[in-house]
């Protein structure tokens, strides 16, 4: 357990995951708002949406293996490994984005856990496809091109938007929940497509 | 020369990217709220919001082709040729560059397309402006190709490139904000782009543009002599010029006064409308409801007879009352509801109150004298539409008395939007 840890650089990527929480919890009262690029409204409070790309990005690529064929010939159960590692990791980016609720804007972190959650699911989901070095085009894609075009002119939000709504619906939690779900048991069953003469290579 | 660009055209992943891009681009384009006006200016500051996308594409694209030779394990390759790594930078970059500005033609077009082409073309320098923004986005992710994380490269290109253009853009310190080098004024006929703002962005744009250079050069530069360090001073004086030439800008103050044309299109009768030559083909428009609503009162004080556009000097004599051409598709009744209120009188400073809040004792009456204007030009149930009951109720009592009566009340309270110590009557 210890080596598969090692190998994908978990104690690194705890340290990004804490300070990058430590950065949005300093840096929740800056207030940021993002231009629409259809409707020419603005986005007022991007911070639950942005926040999370960088702990989504960073999970995404550590689920990369650093061994190449030493552990694709192992006996280990690799699905349980991913599935523990994986597990761990998220614990610990949404304890990270807790300090968020020690903020004057507390009220930012549910809407911070759920866009963590969907757009990890949909991270992994990218993995699978593109490799753990490629799987974060997918949620980059959903956090920034859904922030400049999900606000209306009158400041409503698309129906579709689950991820910039503020207002932490059952149905944007439930599409989060679904991609989350989704996207993490694919990833553990088909792990990332990561060919092992590349990773050899390095 | 042109082979070797053919084939960093060919192996650029903008290659792909680019006509993904293009439907988006289109949408963008055709986009635009109801108060935009469509002149050439304003049709340039309006291509140039696609610039938000295209950056960060264009530095992450940029990013990956540059760290591509690293993540092909070519390092010790290329190290060692006898060209400069400039070069391979220049045609990396030149080949991003000239994809992804498909993308910005095709917004061009879009934006054009929406209008009548007769009316203008886009300004050519914003239009200019807005490659020389794309170019520096574009050198930046080469530079963060070259030294970043080699797989992780196109997504922190990415990220400081959006980062910039939406953290500098809302920053309250003015010179930071221009050096987003992004506008977002809703530009109006009549305005201009103010010359020193332009010309410092401009040199701010060319001076990262050869910082980054200098960067991808630097391995081969002596920077410990005084000799290596004269082009990264130069360099970095013209960004502090362009910095400080910038810095007296805010978001309002921005843009300033055209030059007013020396023939305005006028309507000269009773009424007097002037408007810029570029929306000649509004004046119907925009002369039919100021007669409906202005003939019956000239005479009254305080109604003028001449009528401008922003910018343009009226040809006959007298004061005038600056009004705006109706925006592509708004509303007849809306852009006459707008008349009537740059008709009233502004808000006189003896009923300022405080931080911006007026209380004065024709301030009760001023929706009634509005709403009477209106009823008069033939917007009956517009009139009422904006009044409280109470208010309505008064309105239908004075449209029933006569001609000369409702011009006597009409003329008081005119008189009362303008001074603190005559007091307004309500009933006619």
């Amino acid at each position: 357990m210890a080596g598969y840890f090692r190998a994908r650089h978990t104690i690194q990527t705890t340290g990004i995951l804490l300070v990058w929480g430590a950065l949005v919890a300093i840096s929740s009262t800056q207030h940021l708002s993002v231009p629409q690029i259809i409707t020419h409204g603005r986005y007022s409070e991007p911070l639950p949406l942005l926040a999370v790309i960088v702990p989504v990005v960073v999970i995404c690529i550590s689920t990369r293996n650093t061994l190449g064929e030493t552990e694709s010939v192992g006996v280990r159960d690799t699905p349980f490994m991913r599935g523990i590692h994986l597990l761990l990791l998220a614990g610990i980016a949404i304890a990270a984005l807790a300090m968020l609720s020690l903020t004057m804007e507390a009220r930012l972190f549910q809407p911070a856990v759920r866009n963590f959650l969907g757009l990890l699911g949909l991270g992994l989901f990218g993995s699978i496809f593109l490799g753990a070095r490629g799987g974060w085009v997918v949620p980059v894609v959903a956090a920034i091109g859904g922030s400049m075009v999900a606000v209306r002119s009158n400041g409503a939000i698309e129906s579709w938007a689950w991820q910039v709504s503020i207002a932490t619906t059952s149905g944007s939690w439930s599409v989060a929940g679904a991609l989350a779900g989704l996207g993490l048991g694919a990833f553990i069953v088909f792990g990332p497509n990561d060919p092992i003469a590349e990773i050899v290579d390095r | 020369m042109i082979r070797l660009l053919a084939l960093h055209l060919r192996r650029s992943v903008a290659l792909w990217i680019a006509p993904v891009l293009v439907p988006l681009c289109w949408v963008i384009g055709r986009g635009g709220t109801p108060g935009w006006e469509y002149y050439g200016l304003s049709t340039a500051v309006h291509v140039l919001t696609v610039l938000v996308v295209l950056c960060p594409i264009a530095a992450g694209a940029s990013a990956w082709d540059s760290a591509r030779q690293r993540r092909s394990g070519f390092t010790e390759y290329s190290a060692t040729a006898s060209r400069s790594p400039l070069w391979a930078a220049l045609y990396q970059c030149l080949a991003v560059l000239l994809l992804i500005l498909i993308d910005y033609i095709v917004t061009l077009a879009a934006s054009v397309s929406k209008f009548d082409a007769s009316l203008g073309i886009p300004a050519p320098s914003i239009l200019i402006f807005g490659t020389l923004v794309l170019a520096v986005h574009v050198a930046l992710g080469n530079v963060i190709g070259r030294f970043a994380p080699r797989f992780t490269a196109p997504f922190i290109a990415i990220a400081v490139s959006w980062g910039w253009l939406i953290v500098l853009v809302i920053s309250p310190t003015p010179w930071l904000r221009n050096l987003s080098l992004v506008s977002e004024s809703n530009i109006a006929l009549g305005q201009v782009f103010a010359r020193n703002l332009l010309l410092g962005q401009v040199a701010v744009a060319l001076s990262l543009i050869g910082l980054f250079a200098f960067l991808i050069e630097g391995q081969r530069l002596d920077t410990k002599s005084l000799k290596g360090l004269f082009v990264p001073a130069i360099l970095l004086m013209a960004f502090a010029l362009g910095a400080v030439l910038v810095s007296p800008y805010s978001s309002s103050s921005e843009t300033v006064l055209r030059a007013a044309p020396s023939h305005p299109t006028c309507n000269i009768g009773h009424i007097t409308v002037c408007v810029w030559p570029e929306d000649a083909v509004q004046l119907p428009t925009i002369v039919a409801p100021i007669d409906q609503i202005v003939s019956p009162l000239l005479g009254v004080p305080g109604i003028s007879r001449n009528y401008v556009e922003y910018g343009i000097n009226p040809p006959t004599p007298g004061s005038q009352v600056v009004i705006g051409a109706p925006s592509p598709g708004e509303p007849t009744t809306a852009y006459v509801a707008q008349l009537v209120g740059l008709l009233l009188p502004p808000f006189p400073k003896c009923g300022e109150v405080g931080s911006g809040n007026y209380s004065w004792p024709g301030l009760s009456v001023r929706a009634l004298v509005g709403a009477w204007m209106l009823y008069h030009a033939g917007y009956v149930s517009d009139a009422f539409m904006e009044l409280s009951p109470s208010d309505a109720k008064v309105l239908s009592s004075v449209v029933q008395q006569s001609q000369s009566r409702q011009l006597t009340w009409f003329t008081r309270n005119m008189a009362a939007q303008k001074q603190c110590t005559i007091l307004p009557v309500l009933s006619a």
